[in-house]
């Protein structure tokens, strides 16, 4: 479980998350949702420990998110992996740092996704960097997924692939994901919770299957809503 | 999947070596091209070696410091740090792999260089130059032995390396203060460079002053003795690792503690 | 499966379900995919699938033996419940559109019937 108490964070003048305190519940695939600039990116960041919040404290499983990095598979929104790596070199490299890598996932994923192993980060297309960062996350058995804009500037066709993978592999109840996202109608029947952000501030947030029944509406109705009403 | 602290490391080792491969290559090409130059063509006098074989030497001296700018920064510049930070290790094995690599890279850089230009002189000015030059060597007082010799100039190199170490560290540290602001990055960077290195001086001041005085003490002696050589390096060698490790340790904390995306 | 986002998806699953037993797609002792397959199948959240499938068991509908898998297990007075809540809301449907349009109870029956012969005579022409 992560746990956000009372963070704020802000860069510069910017403030990117306002006092939010809120729960990530284990073993769900939860949607944070909002649009560019509400502070998704920040809070994968702050669990991640890429960032220290300014006020507040976040806790991965009642620990500093610095000493829970092996548990955790990030697939950030920027392309983050060495170029001049080629994906079997870039899985070579991430299978010596986690225990929890699993081969057998691997070699099928990359059948699944069409890649081959001496594609060359540096030359491939952005859909194939997308699945690349795709296949070295998942090919992990990591309790915690944290994905940020898995879909952003993505094929149609890629997407579908994306998120087939993520169905097929997700261990409910063992693993949580979080994708954070602004293309909400495309992961709609997928997530499980959903926390929606505005400038900082948690808007909306609960179970989706919940919502839909006592709003009688889509998340991507409701989010337009929230922010209707914000405005 | 069995890992452990050393894998990990190793690895972080190897690829820090596959990002410096266009230097430490530059460095082993221009050598031999350098090298077999002279050996076709320049037979006049030894002098003609010596000049450029000392740039080179100079050099391949210099560029790990340079690289060391390298290593850090592109990190940032290719979003690779998005990676490192990521990943379950902490500073000390990052820098310390790539210290480690730039160190590499000084050793095979020197080394070829100098085992360069010594073959080419031997092989162009063979024997009795050279048993010329330690002749006159011994008649001043030098001790010629060649053990003495290689313990002398292995302890020399000792210390350029770990004087390498300590000018990396110090780069270390600074790019990392520089990454702390959001603006004019590089000059902070360059002030906290010399900043520290003034800084480290002013601490280093009063033990070389000691050293000094030892020295004094030892050397007044007709014959300049080896003996007090050796050890006038080994305790410089020392104080300049006591100020590497320092200045390294400030470095992993302020990885580990401070740094951001 | 498409699914209508603003319903509840497990609802609809369940639906779907409803839907192929009435029509007789699935029997008594058939095996409906696992929740893994399914939640591949149809693209959607394996918790979800776990919950439309969970409700399905708690309403009598199917039943999972361990090891071997989940099974339509339905008696006939269920199907007959499940029938009849089905058909009651189509009709409650109806009844509320075709109200909200204005239309009374006479025009609805009235429209009915006349569907219904029409919808048996063009029946009769397509077996000639």
């Amino acid at each position: 479980m992560i746990e956000f108490k009372n963070i704020s964070k802000s860069f510069g003048s910017t403030v990117a998350l306002d006092d939010v305190s809120l729960v990530f519940p284990r073993g769900k695939i939860i949607g944070l949702f909002g649009p560019n600039g509400a502070g998704k990116s920040t809070s994968i960041k702050l669990i991640m420990g890429l960032n220290r919040p300014d006020r507040g404290e976040v806790r991965v499983d009642g620990e500093n998110p610095q000493n829970k990095k092996q548990d955790m598979a990030y697939l950030p929104e920027i392309d983050h992996l060495y170029p001049w790596m080629n994906i079997a070199q870039a899985a070579d490299f991430t299978r010596t740092f986690y225990t929890d890598w699993d081969e057998t996932k691997y070699r099928e994923l990359i059948k699944f996704l069409n890649l081959q192993e001496d594609m060359k980060i540096s030359k491939i297309s952005k859909g194939q960097r997308a699945k690349t960062k795709l296949l070295l996350t998942v090919s992990r058995r990591a309790p915690y997924l944290l994905m940020d804009e898995p879909l952003s500037g993505i094929d149609i066709l890629t997407r579908e692939e994306i998120i087939n993978t993520l169905i097929r592999d997700y261990r409910e109840g063992e693993q949580t994901i979080i994708i954070s996202t602004h293309e909400i109608a495309e992961v709609e029947s997928l997530v499980d919770e959903v926390i929606f952000l505005d400038r900082g501030q948690i808007k909306l947030s609960g179970n989706a299957e919940d919502l839909r029944v006592k709003r009688n509406m889509s998340l991507v109705e409701l989010m337009k809503e929230a922010f209707r009403n914000a405005n | 999947m069995q890992t452990s602290s050393l894998k990990k490391f190793l690895k972080l080792y190897s690829k820090e070596i596959r990002e410096l491969r266009p230097e430490i290559l530059v460095v082993l090409i221009a050598t031999l091209v350098l090298d077999l130059l002279f050996y076709f063509k320049a037979r006049q006098f030894l002098g003609m070696i010596i000049g450029p074989s000392m740039m080179m030497l100079g050099l391949a001296a210099f560029l790990p410091f340079i690289s060391s700018f390298k290593l850090l920064g592109r990190e940032w510049n290719s979003n690779t740090i998005y990676l490192l930070l990521s990943l379950p290790v902490k500073g000390g094995s990052i820098l310390g792999s790539k210290l480690l690599a730039l160190l590499t890279q000084y050793l095979i850089g020197t080394v070829v260089v100098t085992t360069g230009g010594i073959t080419l002189a031997y092989l162009l000015f063979p024997e009795p130059g050279l048993a010329e030059t330690l002749r006159q060597a011994q008649a001043a007082g030098i001790d010629t032995r060649l053990q003495t010799i290689i313990s002398s100039g292995a302890l020399f190199y000792l210390m350029s390396l770990v004087g390498m170490a300590y000018v990396i560290a110090i780069s270390f540290f600074s790019q990392l203060l520089g990454k702390l602001v959001t603006r004019f990055s590089g000059l902070v960077t360059a002030i906290v460079f010399i900043a520290t290195f003034w800084l480290m001086n002013k601490l280093m001041t009063p033990l070389w002053q000691q050293l000094g005085k030892y020295t004094q003490l030892h050397m007044n002696q007709s014959n300049f003795s080896i003996v007090a050589f050796n050890q006038l390096v080994g305790m410089n060698t020392l104080i300049m690792l006591a100020g590497t490790i320092i200045v390294f340790i400030a470095a992993v904390l302020v990885y580990n503690h401070k740094i951001e995306l | 499966m498409e699914f209508n986002t603003s319903q509840p998806i497990y609802k609809q699953i369940i639906d779907d379900f409803k839907k192929k037993l009435i029509r007789g797609e699935l029997k008594e002792g058939d095996k409906i995919p696992s929740q893994r397959d399914y939640a591949e199948q149809v693209r959607v959240n394996p918790n979800t699938v776990q919950r439309a499938y969970r409700e399905m068991e708690s309403m009598n509908m199917v039943e999972t033996l361990r090891g071997q898998g989940t099974f339509i297990s339905i008696s006939a007075d269920r199907l007959e419940e499940i029938k009849m809540e089905m058909a009651v809301n189509l009709v409650d449907y109806f009844i509320s559109e075709m109200e909200s349009l204005g239309y009374s109870q006479k025009d609805m029956f009235r429209i009915l019937k006349q569907e219904q012969s029409s919808g048996k005579e063009s029946a009769d022409n397509d077996r000639v």
